[in-house]
């Protein structure tokens, strides 16, 4: 008998609306009630849903909670706070001879005239004044600021020093102390984070701190002290002192504040009484609760914002707004996740429904109409989704509280309370939506529960309809023509909107999927035989696991073809700086007085110090041609380019990069580029060319073109503009070399000269030098990168700083990428997902099959029956999703492949290749792919056979 | 055929089923169930005998010892001259596969398979060929007259149908010992007489039958009726009221 009654029975006599409202409503609260009894039943059960689909909602909740509070700490309220510290409650941050008006953080303040308007003067009082007009029941302590250098290394830093009474327990919480302690004496320091990190000194050094001249630089020595610990305050680069190590040091009024302890909380009218004594001062009453008529940055009388005033800041605010297409991609990959969670909590609903079955049949038999039973699982799915999400909202709230201990680390002195905003909640019933998401295909079939079938303990699945599978299909198809018409244009929200149709469509083939399978399945073996009828007899829940494992199987996919799509092309056009295993380094000449460089030298004390440490080592010189060059009074620019190109710093004195195919800008990232001098090993070691006539061309005088389309008839042509300060050209001189090309793909030099080659005048100094160093057979290219490194640290120390090699040394390695790492998580991201939803299900098909069980005992099963069909119903879970998923990953895959596919076009020689759109590599990481869709299944049936005991159930008692 | 006190007359190694003296005791201390005590109990090749008690004499418990699915107490159980009690898991698999089959009430087949895999899964078990497995599986269908059935599933057979399905599994191979607990007792009377018929022809072929059944009536196809109570034989008739027996006697 099943259940025919219409989806929504027919009143059987008139009952007033609200009488109908009311009562669907007590119907869904005794819905709920029971709901919840049985989801306390059925604790584990519970847990496990809730955590699915807790884990993902928790992260986005945990994001919006950090930002929110993340922002509070940007505002100006919580930066009073954060200077007032957690001992005081309010601090004086001036003092006038006038009446003064505030805005209730004090970020505004100043005199008011005479018709109670905000003066644009005022004049600060001196601060012994301004100290006695502190009410005398307020007890206070003073903090000033001063500015000095501090030198570390070569470099100098000019810092604030915050000076004040570490040892007042008022100054509690102004700073958070993250290594050693505050200072107690005149001769203790501490350093905040970013601070520390600059200087690079321990904790337990000495520093020595100077005045600044007019020029900012370091002055006279003022004092010394040692650095005893590393605490961040609310300002950053500030050095905390006791008074007494700093001369004379009393600080100006206008760096001076009071931190206060007043007997109550000052309000804002006891704020406003104070400025009429002419002081301006914050507390952390007004702070908490700013008063309501006037914004807390602005200036602000008894009732109302004053008019005007001198520059009010302006509260900072973060923009979410997002383009449309973004917002529909980003809407897309939303909707995948839901979709994802609500999979992955499928078969914990199926079970639910096979559980309740005979309930539901009970309640089916006494008049419950098919809404009844839906509502009973969909009740018990919005009693987990609420779980969830309250979870979600503490979970959030707890992880941004504990991180907040970790503040200090990050230079922030406080961290608030978590701020919840109202955003938190809409974010946290995605749980709610996905759990009812989850619950929806049981609860139909329960709507459709067949009573005796149920009594008698059938399992409840619906029939195969094959109009789904057909929907199925049209929405494959569809979302195929989508992502192709995004991939064909490279454009990411038809990507996203096919890749959602593609899955949905995915999903809804499964039924037929699974149910071939089974009936194609005659010849497999027992175990399998059984696990693929029993996965077509169970169809819900192998459905809801089947779809979780290929959408997850679908993502990666579609990454790794997407990503190995893209480091084929990144690797087709990468162009190396010079021969594999070749060592290259720069050096300039950084000291006063460029004229005086000696390169040679420096040079020649490089080479003395390789051949120690690198015994055999070839080395290659080669310097820049063109740069900087003082013309007279005027510093001016002469730099070399081919005619045909604009100057390449003609643009607001900024230079141009790469951008361009044929005009031979430097990437910013090489300091050799366009034209080089270098010498024969250079050039080898770099292009790996050795023909005899190349050599001969280098000592000759003539040039070696690396670019074709820079040799015209032989000849390379060579111009030098002279730009005047302003940055105008001055003049454009052009010079024609004989040329030959050696067309070879190297990022840097396009233009290749000999040492002997004489250049006109005026074509600049030679600049930076670089070393390209070819280390003897035997070390590894590390161990030689290291020996250049030390060599060219040796020269610097050597010369006292003025050789300085440039970055680091580079070791050609050829195209490198650390991609293996990623694509290895995303495998074992699927392995993973599979294996929770092959397990999950397997654990209930192993349930289900106890009676079958214990029939094959009886007939003679060996006692491993039981390991191998829970081993066989894994690998069918698994198997399909994974199959399934692999195939259907490779369209979406080969989207993405367009997509981030290397949009890289070969810059030309010298130049690094760049981004365009579209693609036409396509890469498919085949041994990655065979993981999954071999692998992963086989993996998780192994460990299906490892957990499950032996023991079958021998005997049963049928009576 | 058989004295009132057959158990002693049949000797050791002439019946296909041999209980001496078995005793099964579930759980121990006060709690514990004596099931069976001191079963005595042979049945011989062409034998088919009814065992009748109240529910929870131990009559299943009888059952699942001479198949080998529970191990006695005490006492000793023997089938085809094998202790069972001296072999392992692996091998009392083995002997179900090969010399015992068993039909219970309901829930005999597995509604996964078709009647036709059904009946050849004692021989797929064993590692029989497909083919072979199949081939004898049609021959035991056609034998309890279902050959028409051999691609149908469970689900889509009524119960007389699924319960003679299970008699041809219990027979298929060259197993000579059918256990029935009370095949029976989910069916109305008239297909219960068809089950109880070809069960006796299957006996009177040369197999050998242990029949639980709590109906006089079916107790009447036996060649002998084993009474049980509180886990002990109470009595034992000689022959039965079978409607053969009528006929001749009168
Ligand atoms: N696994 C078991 N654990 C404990 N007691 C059991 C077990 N199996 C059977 N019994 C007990 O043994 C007695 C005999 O059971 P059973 O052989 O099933 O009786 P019958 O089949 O005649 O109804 C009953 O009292 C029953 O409760
Ligand atoms: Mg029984």
């Amino acid at each position: 008998m099943t259940i025919t009654a219409p989806e929504e029975a027919p009143p059987q006599r008139p009952v007033p609306a609200t009488g109908g409202v009311r009562r669907w409503w007590r119907s869904w609260r005794v819905a709920l009630r029971v709901a919840r009894r049985d989801a306390w039943r059925d604790k584990w059960r519970s847990l496990l849903v809730v955590a699915i689909i807790l884990a993902p909602v928790a992260v986005l909740t945990t994001i919006d909670v950090y930002v929110r509070t993340d922002n509070l700490t940007r505002s100006a309220a919580w930066q009073g706070m954060e200077r007032i510290g957690t001992a005081a409650n309010a601090r004086v941050v001036a003092g006038f001879t006038r009446p003064a008006a505030q805005s209730p953080d004090a970020s505004t303040y100043s005199t008011l005239t005479r018709d109670g308007r905000l003066s644009d003067w005022s004049t600060d009082l001196a601060v012994l004044k301004v100290q006695a007009l502190l009410p005398p029941e307020w007890r206070t302590t003073r903090i000033w600021t001063d500015t000095v250098t501090v030198r570390s290394g070569q470099s100098e830093w000019g810092v604030n020093v915050a000076v004040g009474d570490t040892r007042d327990p008022l100054v509690a919480g102004t700073y958070a102390v993250v290594e050693g302690r505050l200072p107690v004496t005149p001769s203790e320091v501490v350093l905040d984070t970013e601070l520390a990190n600059s200087l690079d000194l321990p904790v337990g050094s000495p520093l020595v701190l100077y005045s600044q001249d007019q020029n900012g630089n370091a002055g006279q020595p003022l004092g010394q002290a040692t650095i005893i610990g590393i605490a961040n305050g609310p300002e950053s680069f500030t050095i905390g002192a006791m008074p007494g190590l700093l001369p004379g040091d009393a600080g100006t009024a206008m760096t001076t504040s009071w931190l206060v302890e007043t007997p109550s909380p000052l309000t804002w009218s006891d704020i406003r009484a104070q400025n009429q004594r002419g002081l301006v001062l914050t507390s952390r009453s007004v702070l908490t609760d700013p008063p309501a008529f006037c914004a807390i940055d602005q200036a602000c009388m008894d009732d109302a914002p004053l008019p005007s005033g001198p520059d009010a800041g302006e509260a900072g605010s973060i923009n979410l707004s997002m383009r449309p297409d973004e917002a529909a991609a980003l809407a897309a990959v939303g909707m995948l996740a839901l979709l994802q969670v609500a999979l992955m909590a499928g078969p914990a609903f199926a079970v639910s429904l096979r559980r309740r079955q005979r309930d539901l049949a009970l309640i089916g038999a006494n008049g419950g109409t098919p809404t009844d039973l839906r509502r009973a699982i969909l009740s018990s799915a919005l009693v987990l989704g609420l779980v969830a999400a309250g979870t979600a909202v503490a979970v959030a709230w707890l992880i941004v509280r504990l991180g907040g201990m970790l503040a200090p680390r990050f230079g922030k002195s406080m961290w608030p309370n978590p701020v919840l905003a109202p955003e938190v909640v809409a974010v946290a019933l995605v749980a709610v939506i996905a759990a009812v998401a989850a619950a929806w295909v049981p609860a139909r079939i329960a709507g459709r529960t067949d009573v005796l079938h149920a009594l008698r303990g059938r399992r409840p699945s619906g029939p195969l309809r094959h109009w789904v599978a057909g929907l199925g299909a049209g929405l494959v198809a569809g979302g195929t023509g989508l992502i192709a018409i995004g991939a064909v244009l490279a454009e990411a929200v038809s990507i996203t909107l096919g890749l959602l149709t593609f899955q949905v469509g995915t999903i809804l083939l499964v039924p037929w999927l699974v149910n071939a399978l089974a009936r194609g399945g005659r010849r497999l073996p027992l175990s399998l035989r059984l696990a693929t009828r029993d996965a077509a007899r169970s169809r819900m829940r192998t459905v809801a696991a089947v779809s979780a494992v290929a959408a997850a199987a679908i993502g990666a996919t579609a990454t790794l073809v997407g990503t190995a799509s893209n480091v084929a092309g990144r690797s087709h056009f990468y162009a190396p700086r010079a021969q594999p295993g070749v060592v290259l380094a720069d050096i300039t000449y950084a000291g006063e007085h460029p004229e005086r460089a000696d390169p040679e030298r420096a040079v020649a004390a490089l080479r003395a110090q390789l051949a120690e440490s690198l015994p055999g080592a070839t080395i290659g010189v080669a310097r820049q041609l063109g740069g900087y060059a003082a013309n007279g009074n005027q510093n001016t620019t002469v730099v070399l380019h081919l005619p045909d190109c604009p100057h390449p710093m003609a643009e607001d004195g900024m230079p141009l990069t790469g951008s361009s195919e044929d005009c031979m800008y430097s990437s910013p990232n090489y300091t050799l580029s366009g034209v080089v001098r270098a010498d024969d090993q250079w050039y080898a070691a770099v292009t790996g060319d050795t023909r005899p006539e190349m050599r001969a061309a280098l000592a000759t005088g003539e040039a070696i073109v690396l670019d074709p389309q820079a040799l015209q008839d032989g000849t390379v042509e060579l111009a030098t503009t002279t730009l005047d300060d302003n940055g105008e050209t001055a003049s454009i001189r052009t010079t024609a070399l004989p040329a030959r090309l050696a067309a070879f793909n190297i990022v840097g030099p396009r233009v290749i000269v000999g040492p002997s080659t004489t250049l006109p005048k005026g074509w600049g100094r030679d600049g930076t030098v670089s070393v390209a160093v070819v280390p003897p057979a035997g070390p590894d290219g590390s161990s030689a990168q290291a020996a250049v490194e030390a060599a060219t640290g040796a020269l610097s120390a050597g010369t006292g700083g003025r050789w300085t090699r440039s970055g680091h040394a580079y070791l050609e390695a050829g195209y490198q990428d650390d991609l293996r790492v990623v694509l290895g998580l995303l495998v074992a991201g699927t392995l993973a997902l599979a294996l929770f939803a092959a397990l999950s299900v397997t654990a209930l098909a192993l349930v289900d099959a106890r009676p079958d069980l214990a029939t094959m005992a009886a007939v003679g099963a060996p006692p491993r029956s039981r390991r191998t069909y829970a081993a066989a119903s894994a690998l069918v879970v698994a198997g399909l999703g994974c199959v399934v998923g692999v195939v259907a990953g490779l369209v979406p895959g080969w989207a993405l492949a367009r997509l981030w596919g290397v949009g890289w076009q070969s810059g030309g020689a010298g130049v690094e290749g760049h981004q365009i759109p579209g693609s036409d590599f396509f890469t498919v990481p085949w041994l990655m792919l065979l993981a999954i869709a071999v692998g992963v299944p086989l993996i998780t049936a192994a460990v299906a056979w490892t957990f499950t005991r032996s023991r079958i159930p021998l005997t049963r008692r049928t009576d | 055929m058989s004295t009132p006190n057959g158990v002693s007359a049949m000797g050791t190694g002439s019946g296909v089923l041999v209980l001496a003296d078995v005793t099964r005791v579930h759980g121990r201390g006060p709690t514990a169930v004596h099931a069976l005590r001191g079963v005595s109990l042979t049945v011989g090749a062409g034998e088919l005998v009814a065992v009748m008690g109240p529910s929870g004499s131990g009559k299943s418990t009888l059952l699942n010892l001479a198949g080998g699915l529970d191990h006695a107490t005490a006492g000793m159980v023997a089938v085809e001259d094998m202790d069972l009690d001296a072999l392992s898991a692996a091998q009392l698999a083995a002997v179900r596969r090969r010399h015992v089959g068993y039909v219970f009430q309901d829930l005999n087949l597995i509604p996964a398979l078709t009647a036709a895999e059904n009946v050849s899964l004692p021989l797929e078990l064993d590692g029989a060929t497909a083919c072979i497995a199949r081939r004898q599986a049609r021959e035991a269908l056609a034998e309890v007259g279902l050959l028409e059935l051999v691609d149908r599933f469970p689900d889509d057979m009524s119960g007389g149908q699924q319960q003679r399905v299970a008699i041809a599994r219990a027979l298929v191979g060259d197993r000579r010992l059918i256990l029935a607990d009370e095949p029976t007792g989910a069916l109305d009377s008239e297909t219960g007489e068809e089950v109880l018929r070809l069960l006796r022809a299957r006996c009177d072929a040369g197999a050998a039958g242990l029949l639980v059944t709590h109906e006089a009536r079916h107790a009447g196809w036996a060649d002998r009726v084993v009474f049980l109570r509180d886990g002990a034989v109470v009595d034992e008739t000689a022959y039965a009221v079978t409607p053969q027996a009528i006929a001749t006697s009168s």
